[in-house]
């Protein structure tokens, strides 16, 4: 009895591999607030966006240097940073909406890339080096710091339930309808008295907004950005996949989307990735290609498909 | 004061001469109907009404208020609204979506419009408007789905969901099958009946003439008759501009 009461307090075993998949939920949920935001704009304002890592990435140096440089906690940093990417939103917005579909993406993309190579050129901002997060201070509510993942996954848990209310919010409300028409023809909808512009900036700054926060959670969650990883044009593209991937303009196609795409990027990752070839990404294009074939309006349509063939049965 | 009073108004695009002082004045209340061959200046001229095209000499007036250098959709926030020659509802939107996207937005944030759905009351509306052009069994199609007529039909419910004072309407009747053309014109004179004002740009003679209590006809861009339906049909500057000069002016 004397040897059982001195062996040391027993621990909650976990199994190794839990850690990785708590990190792959927390980065679909990141994917689904990202697809969310995105798809406000692009999918139900048809703006189609491929600028929007420059927002991402001025959340995360946003709150980031807050952080280092004046010591303002990150929860404070992520509503700055939101506010800091809708801000830039807002400039941009004003020369590129005279853009109209292909220009106006073209035109994100390069503003996209000069803030990237503008961050890339500042020492202020740690230049290609990047900045690494306070670590030593682990743990740290404050900070919004943790060694373990669980927290993380509850914050990113709460701002994808969030947004996925809010885009279910727009599709109930007038704004639904509006951005919808707006998105379907700009100038019929300007003759019923609809200001596309004031809509148009409306879902762009909410847009990106939400993106900048993330931005902030993703470098807390990281704890190291550079502007590599937060504002590579390649993080536009999967925020636009996303939706696109799952179904534009809907609720459940960016949630479809990454709980897709991530999983199957980390799966071709894993089997094809230690090669050292990039097989994995020429796997996870093919695949990409042929899913995108298979179903082209999105995951979602296989539902419409089936419903559809419910109420219409074959003739036998 | 006039509802709507239009003077002098010129447009060219480069070296085309679309419109060349433009004199038109609509009273509350009437039908007015604008005809003129193809290429004569009457879509530009809707256009520079409703704020789609700016001018680039003369004035345009709303109960005397100028509704030059404002865009379109401030035109409609100040009850004009129109309809186009091909017909634009949004394909994608049910046609019941369609009529709400219309309802009126004058002084509707985007917060507002974000917060709340259309009300029970608006939906009413928009559902009525919807039987009063026959679409009732149709609200929840897709406007695509819809045969070419209805949409014209779904257009026109659009547009008098934002209960405009002055309606536009650009050859309404133009692709529309013959039993559809007479239910839109009855729906048109029970429109105006109801106090708003219509000024129409028709082709079928046959539809404007026995709609319209007045008439304008364009041709190169200026006004070249003015009056009753009946004094137009007989009226030579009218007949020259759609059949050419007469045989004896040929012949010389």
């Amino acid at each position: 009895m004397a040897s059982l009461s001195r062996r040391p307090p027993r621990r909650r075993r976990r199994h190794d591999n839990t850690i990785y998949y708590e990190h792959v939920l927390v980065i679909c949920l990141v994917y689904v607030v990202l697809g969310q935001a995105w798809n406000l704009v692009g999918g139900y304002a048809g703006q189609w966006s491929l600028g929007h890592a420059a927002f991402f990435g001025l959340g995360s140096y946003t709150s980031t240097l807050l952080l280092l440089r004046f010591n303002v906690s990150p929860w404070l940093g992520m509503v700055a940073g939101g506010f800091v990417a809708a801000a830039v939103a807002c400039a941009i917005a004003f020369p590129c909406f005279k853009l109209r579909t292909h220009y106006f993406a073209m035109a994100t993309l390069a503003i996209g890339e000069t803030v990237r190579v503008l961050f890339l050129a500042s020492d202020w901002t740690g230049g290609a080096n990047g900045l690494v997060l306070p670590v030593q201070r682990i743990p740290s509510t404050r900070d919004m710091l943790w060694a373990d993942k669980e927290p993380y996954l509850l914050i990113i848990l709460a701002m994808a339930v969030a947004m996925t209310l809010v885009i279910v919010q727009v599709e109930r409300s007038r704004l639904g309808i509006y951005l919808r028409a707006i998105n379907q023809d700009e100038e019929a909808a300007a003759r019923l008295g609809i200001d596309p512009r004031r809509y148009k900036l409306a879902a762009l700054a909410g847009s990106a907004f939400v993106t900048g926060m993330t931005g902030t959670f993703y470098a807390q969650y990281t704890t190291y950005i550079d502007p590599f990883s937060v504002m590579a044009p390649m993080l536009s593209v999967r925020m636009v996949l996303v939706p696109v991937f799952g179904g534009l303009g809907t609720v459940a196609g960016p949630i479809i989307g990454a709980f897709v795409l991530i999983p199957l990027s980390e799966t071709v990752r894993v089997v094809w990735g230690g090669r050292g070839i990039g097989i994995d990404q020429v796997v996870y294009g093919a695949i990409i290609v042929w899913l995108t074939l298979w179903m082209p309006g999105g995951v979602i349509t296989l539902w419409r498909r089936r419903r559809r063939a419910r109420l219409v049965p074959r003739a036998a | 004061m006039s509802l709507l009073e239009v003077s002098g108004v010129a447009k060219h695009f480069g070296g085309l001469t679309a419109l060349a002082g433009v004199d038109v004045t609509v009273e509350a209340g009437e039908i007015v109907g604008l005809i003129g061959p193809n290429g004569s200046g009457k879509t530009t001229l809707f256009h520079c009404i409703a704020g789609a095209l700016m001018p680039d000499d003369g004035d345009i007036r709303l109960h005397g208020q100028s509704l030059l250098g404002v865009g379109p959709h401030v035109v409609c926030a100040r009850g004009v609204g129109r309809t186009f020659q091909l017909v634009r509802v949004f394909p994608q939107l049910s046609a019941l979506d369609n009529v709400l996207a219309g309802q009126s937005h004058r002084a509707e944030s985007v917060m507002g419009a974000f917060a709340g759905a259309s009300t029970s009351a608006v939906r009413r509306r928009a559902l009525g408007l919807l039987e009063f052009m026959g679409l009732a069994d149709h609200a929840s199609i897709s406007a695509s789905e819809l045969s070419y007529g209805q949409q014209r039909l779904l257009e026109l419910a659009t547009v008098l969901m934002g209960e405009p004072e002055l309606l536009l309407l650009d050859e309404p009747t133009a692709g529309v099958n013959p039993v559809l053309v007479d239910r839109l014109l009855e729906r048109l004179r029970e429109i105006n009946r109801g106090g708003t004002t219509i000024v129409l740009i028709e082709h079928n003679m046959e539809a404007v003439m026995g709609l319209s209590s007045r008439m304008y006809a364009l041709a190169m861009g200026r006004i070249i008759a003015e009056g009753p339906p009946e004094a137009l049909r007989s009226n030579p500057a009218v007949l020259e501009s759609y059949f050419g000069p007469p045989r004896e002016a040929r012949r010389r």
